[in-house]
Formats: C-alpha cells, structure tokens, sequence
C-alpha cells in the first residue's frame, strides 16, 4: 500500500454521447460476459438512460494511471496487470470492506465500482476491460452505434 | 433447483377488487407457449369466457414479457398484452398488443415474467413493482388526470429515475375505446383500446423499479443464460446481417430527412431495450423508394416517429383519381411532431386517429356529409392544414367533451350515432383503421401485394400489420433495409420461403403461403419476443446471394433457454399459439361467414390503381387457406385433428363439447 512503483499504462473506453442511442447492448453484454446471465446491476458498465431528453450517458471505469482503488485496498484484490496495465478487482480475494469504492475519484458521483453478494459476502466488481477476452472489451464490440471505441495505451485522449 | 434459463420465474397476479397478490409459476405455460403472445393466449384461453365486456370487472389485462427480455438479443424488451378489446367492432372480442420500452426488462430484473390484472378498483390506483418481488398498491388519485408523460415523470420521482413503468393518460381513463397504453416518450400498445381497459380498472400506471445495487448472485430477478458465448455471436451476425455489423459512425449522424426536400433532423434513440434501432435508419430508405412508380404523388404529411424517432406517413393523393375524394394533410412536419406529441401524452392511438377518425371526418366532410355544426363544440375550423384543429380534436376525444364523446367510441361506433354510413367512412374496418391493405394510410401498396393484406385482415382478430405481416412488404419494396433488393433476389426469397415465385407477383395465386408463414412466424416474434421491423430476417444487403437468415429467433432462444429447437420446431409451436388464438375466436362465435365481413372493405377500390377486390377468387383463396390451415372450409373453425396434432386436445374436446 501506498508504495510508489513503475506502472504499466493501460487502454480505455471512450464513450461517445452523440452516437449513443440507449439500446442497452453494452450492459447487457458485459453481464452475459461476466456473469453468464442479465440483470443490469451486475454490469460494470453503468447506462444512464434517459427516455425523455434522449441524452444517455455510459459511465465506466476511467483505468486510472496510479489509481486510488489500488492503493485503497488492504488485502491486494486490486490488482494491476503487468502486461496490460488493467486495474482489476480479483473477486476470490476482497473481502468486501469497501474502500475501494471510498477512493474512487469518480464515486459517488458515477457508478464505477458496485458488488454484489455471494454466500452472504460482498464482493466488489468493476470494470477489467474484459481481461483476457482475445476480441476486446465485449462492450465495445457489440454496441450497434459505435458509440464506444476501445482506446490502446499510448493513445490515449 | 434447476435452472430457469431465460425466465424470471414467476407470474404476479393482482386482484384489484380485493387486493389480493398472489404469485404463478411460469413454468405452467411457457413450456408450450413459449411466452408473450403465446402466454397471453393460454391463460385468456383458461379464464375468459366469451361474451365478457371490456370494461366489466371480468375483464383482465394480461401482460407478458418471453424469454429473451432483458437479455441480450435484438429487440428483446418487448411486453405482450391481451384481453378483451374494446376497440373491436362490432362487438369486443379477445385480441392482444404490445408495447416496446425498458418496462419488460425491468419487470423480470424484479423477479416477474408478466403481470394478470384482475377485477377493478373502487378509487384510482397504481402498482408499483421493486426490488425483489415487492408489490405495493398505491393511492393514485395525485396521479390521476396526468397525461402519460408527467405520469410517469412523477413515477420517477417518488421511485427513483430508473422506473419503468406503462401508464394511461387522460384518454384511458376516460374509457376512449382508441386508448393506448404507453411507456417512455414513444412507446404504445395501440392496437385494442387496452388503455381504457386499465381505466375501467381504475388502474393509473404500474411502475418497475429494480434493484440496481448489491444483488445477490444467483438471486430473484438475475436471468441466467443457458450458452452466454453463443449468445454474443448471435447478436454480432444479427448486427452483420441488418446493418453489416457495426454501424459506421456516419450512419450515426444526426438523421436528416430529405426525401421529398423536407429538411429535419432529430438524434437516433433506442425507444426499446436491446433495440439496435433500425426502423429509423431503414425508414430513410423507404420513403424515398417506396414510391417511386405511383401513378399519383403521395404527401408525407405528418412524421411518424415521436420524440426520438422520425418517419414519412402520409394521406391522400394530389389526383382526385385514386382516392374518392382528394384528402391532403399538408401539415408541416414539426406541427406533425407536435400532434403525435399529444397523441402520446393523451394516450391516444395515433394510427387510429391519423388514418381512421381523422382521415374519415376529411372524407365525410369534403363530401358534405358532415361539416362544423354536425361536429358538436368544435370550435376550430375542418381544416386538417391547421395542427390547432387537430390538437383540438384530440383533446375532445381524450376529455369525452361535446363531439368528442361520440368518436372517442371509435370510427364506426360513431358512425353508426351520428348516422352514417359505413361506406362513407371507408378506411376502418372491424374497428381498426387500414393497414397494409392498398386503402387509406397504406394507400400506397400495389395490387396484388394487398391480397395478402386482405388474407390476413380476413383471419386475425385485429388490425394485422404490425405484429404479423411488416415482413411481406418489407421483402416487396425492401422497407428498412440498407438498399433495395434486385427483383431476382426476391424471386429466389420467396421460392426459398414460400415454394414458388407465383407468392411475390402474379394475380391470386401463392399468397396462402406466406400468410400462413407470417401468422405462424409473427406468434413466435411476440413471444420470444423480438421486433417486427427487423424479424424475421427474410433478406440482407449484406450477404452476396441476399438471404437473411430466417432461423435466427431459434438460434436466439436455444442459446437463451438450452431448449434446442430448430426453425420448424419453433415455427411449429408458431402455429400452435395462432390455432389456439382461432380457438378463443372461434369460442367468441368467430366463423367464416365472420372473416368474410373484410370483403366489403377490400372492395372498395384500392388507392394506386382503383383495383378492387376479385370476390370469387379471393372466396377460393380463403378456402384454399382453410385447408391449409387444417380448418373446416365451410365454418372456418381448426378441426378436432389439427388441434390434437398441435398439442392442443384439451381445447379441441372444449370447442368439440357440444
């Protein structure tokens, strides 16, 4: 904790509003994904949809450089992955404390980290820019609008 | 326990009269039924008997969402409704609807498949549905008298912004038999008056909100997913086949619509959940080419999108050669905007309006049949160029006020009070106003594609268009697709759907076929459910030979549910859910001589050409469709041995009682 070290740069989504129709194929998506099933509090990407105004707004993590919930969290379930630099929340380790979420620069204001409980445990999750998925962020790949694009490291705006 | 793939699990039930809540198993019924419109149909078929007034405590509303709602698979967040309908003429019989939107979704995030209303309240009411199978009922007087839009704006407020929730408006409320039930800025079930089946009920609104924090795992409401993975790519090759994957980003741009050189644009919305939205970005293609080779210009009159969306629809031809008399709205497109507004917010069906009262009081009146004075407190001139004489209209019917309260009865019940004749209000036919029958707002389709429109309208218990036959004139004219087809792409469609050419051009002959496969297919698109504008997915511009890919919808629910079935296994119980809708028909008294009452309809002259209806063959199409079908050619009734092979024996020893 605390301890200053040489991080790896990772990639992010951009959201695009303008583009955004308010479908729901990312959430939905990122549950089937994650989660093997639908319900839109599982998702780590968080769609503000609004029926009236049509202005939506997808709120996800930002993949901090040197981010806060690394540093937050007392047990080393936040992890960083060395090759990708992709914040990550291994779910086997957290122990449901919380502070993770209390050092999110983004919350409570946005949706970003949220848990969920198994075995009458919280768990915290989070996005992980689909770890290990060889096509990307799911998200990414089935939004119909083009409305997020999936940036690489080094590029990133 | 075992797993319920797809499925929420439970059905809620509400007696209103007593208050009673009690909870179903799916189960019961989405073995055979699937969901949606099949699960409406069963328990309509099991608890209403014939002869039930709409608005009488009897009545119930049915509401079902199907296995693939609120889960990712185009189109999903639909919600099936039924009941008796009060707009049916001349007297009310079971047909259904359904309504677009993110209330389905959330409905099953809370743990429920779909809602029956039963009995009616005293004072007005409103259920509000959260969490985990939590159901309250809620004093609604506050609510009461607020059009559909601050409904529900005041909904999410008291429940949180993430509220869904269907609704009435002043229209419902006041018992208008074109009532709708609506959701978000656009979304309706029109078809049926079911609106003012919530407001005999005293029923304002039901709200959804479900929990969108700390849910457990495997808890109520998460929908679990038999093959994930498959799931995923299936979504990717409906992307591929619809629009060529993803869209580009200029595809995404502000819309502007141009054809005919009206210039307007709006931002692309999804109204539905899971809705890739291409009725929009199809539209564009549609109004430009669907009427290319009329032999008389057409108007797009007024846009027939909502808040978020927009369309041509238009009325009425500049040659008083086609039409029987000319009708033209010539209202600009924003004041079209704004009246379509107002249909919403009052829960007004807008088709209904548009293309049956409103077209038919033009008519009436640009015959002398009817002027101001008949119009009892209008106080705006007749004058369909002016939106404040709309607007006015409208807000009549909604309130029941002077006039108004005759035609909020419908098209032809009015008719009938202010003595005229039906042939004078020529575009309504069994209470619903034209669609896709070459007569009125779809005045625009050729002969002989509308002889399908006439088979179709002859054997369904509503206005059939836009829950069953989009995908017919979607494949003539290449509605909502990226381009038109080559007509020998077409050609080779419909051999590979229906068995021969003959169903695409070519007088009378081959058009049982793709009705039948249409009903049959249509059944499934509401129960899964996806959307008829872009389902089934009869063509691409996508693919070199222009082939869609027609077993998608089952490939979509085996993924879903682990239930593998194929296309005809799927489009067999297709056929099951319309056998068993024939049989509530047929209970209600439906016969042949029944289905025949659309003749005098169709023989009225078509709009392009003046063609009218070949009653002698059109007789033997119907008998050649009976027979098909599996139903008797003289009472039109499914005989006892098509009911058993369907699975059905139970029904057919009911109907066979006697």
């Amino acid at each position: 904790m605390g301890k200053l070290e040489k991080l790896q740069q990772s990639g992010v989504i951009k959201f695009i509003p303008e583009r955004c129709t308010g479908c729901g194929a990312c959430e939905l998506a990122c549950v089937l994904y994650h989660e093997n099933s639908s319900n839109l509090a599982l998702s780590r990407i968080h769609l503000i949809y609004d029926g009236f105004a049509g202005n939506h707004v997808a709120e996800i993590c930002v993949q901090c450089y040197a981010p806060s919930c690394y540093y937050a969290c007392p047990v080393g379930a936040v992890q960083i992955d060395s090759e990708t630099g992709t914040t990550f929340i291994d779910e086997d380790k957290c122990v449901g404390c919380g502070k993770c979420v209390e050092a999110c620069p983004l919350m409570p204001e946005k949706l970003i980290i949220r848990y969920k409980i198994i075995d009458g445990k919280r768990k915290y999750f989070k996005c992980d820019l689909c770890r290990g998925r060889p096509e990307g962020p799911v998200c990414v790949e089935v939004c119909p609008a083009s409305a997020l694009e999936f940036i690489k490291a080094g590029v990133k705006k | 326990m075992r797993k319920l793939y797809g499925y929420a699990g439970k059905i809620l039930r509400i007696n209103l009269a007593n208050q009673k809540i009690i909870f179903d198993d799916t189960e019961r019924y989405s073995k055979d039924f699937i969901g949606g419109r099949g699960v409406v149909a069963k328990i309509a078929w099991d608890e209403l008997r014939p002869g039930i007034d709409p608005f009488s405590t009897e009545n119930k509303l049915i509401i079902m969402t199907g296995p693939l709602t609120g889960i990712l698979s185009p189109g999903s967040g639909r919600t099936a409704i039924g009941g008796i309908a009060p707009q049916v003429y001349p007297k009310p019989w079971f047909t259904r609807s359904n309504i677009g939107g993110r209330f389905g979704s959330e409905l099953k995030y809370c743990g429920f498949d779909g809602i029956v209303i039963e009995g009616a309240s005293d004072k007005p009411v409103y259920v509000w549905i959260h969490d985990e199978r939590e159901v309250e009922l809620i004093n609604a007087s506050d609510l009461w008298g607020l059009d559909t839009f601050a409904t529900q704006k005041e909904l999410a407020k008291k429940h949180g912004k993430e509220t869904a929730s269907l609704c009435i408006g002043p229209a419902g409320e006041n018992l208008v038999r074109i009532a709708t039930i609506n959701s978000g800025s656009g979304n309706a079930a029109g078809q049926g008056g079911f609106g003012a089946v919530m407001g005999s009920k005293k029923l304002k609104a039901i709200a959804v909100t479900s929990k969108r924090n700390a849910k457990e795992k495997n808890g109520v409401g998460v929908l679990e997913v038999a093959d994930p993975k498959r799931l995923i790519e299936l979504w990717k090759k409906a992307m591929k086949l619809l629009q060529g994957g993803k869209a580009l980003p200029e595809q995404m741009l502000p819309a502007s619509y141009n054809s005919r050189e009206i210039k307007y644009s709006r931002k692309f919305h999804a109204c539905t959940h899971a809705c890739p939205g291409l009725c929009v970005r199809g539209r564009f293609i549609w109004s430009s080419f669907m009427w290319k080779d009329l032999p008389s210009k057409a108007f797009h009159v007024i846009e027939c999108g909502h808040t978020h969306c927009i369309g041509p629809s238009f009325m009425g031809f500049e040659t008083e050669a086609a039409a029987p008399v000319k009708v033209s709205y010539e209202l600009d497109i924003a004041d079209g905007l704004v009246v379509k507004n107002l249909c919403d917010k009052l829960g007004i069906n807008q088709w209904d309006f548009i293309g049956g009262v409103m077209l038919s009081i033009l008519i009436c009146h640009k015959k002398g049949i009817i002027d101001e004075s008949k119009l009892k407190g209008l106080k705006c001139p007749i004058n369909p160029n002016d939106p404040n004489f709309w607007a006015e209209l409208l807000e009549m019917i909604a309130y029941r006020k002077g006039v108004g309260d005759v035609l909020a009865e419908g098209v032809m019940r009015a008719a009938d009070k202010l003595g005229i004749s039906h042939e004078d209000v020529p575009y309504v036919t069994c209470g619903f106003a034209e669609h896709g029958a070459g007569r009125g707002v779809w005045g625009f389709l050729e002969y002989p594609y509308w002889i399908v429109g006439a088979l179709l309208w002859a054997t369904d218990s509503r206005d059939p268009f836009s829950d069953t036959g989009h995908t017919y004139p979607r494949l003539v004219y290449g509605l909502h697709f990226v381009a038109p087809l080559k007509p020998e792409q077409l050609k080779a469609i419909a051999r590979k759907l229906w068995g021969s050419e003959e169903s695409i051009s070519n007088d009378y002959e081959g058009k049982v076929q793709p009705v039948i496969w249409m009903q049959n297919r249509g059944c499934i698109t509401s129960s899964l459910p996806t959307d008829d504008y872009s389902f089934p997915i009869v063509a691409s511009n996508f693919t070199e030979d222009g082939f869609g890919d027609t077993s998608l919808e089952s490939q979509l629910y085996s993924a879903v549910t682990g239930v593998e079935y194929t296309e005809e296994q799927l489009d067999k119980i297709g056929e099951r859910i319309f056998n068993l809708e024939r049989a509530i028909a047929v209970r209600e008294g439906r016969t042949r001589e029944i289905d025949e009452n659309v003749i005098p309809f169709f023989r009225r002259p078509n709009w392009t050409r003046r063609i009218t209806l070949d009653e002698e063959k059109f007789r033997r199409l119907l008998d050649e469709y009976y027979m098909a079908r599996g139903w008797d050619i003289k009472t039109g009734w499914p005989m006892k041995s098509k009911l058993e092979e369907l699975g059905l024996a139970d029904v057919a020893k009911e109907l066979y009682k006697g």
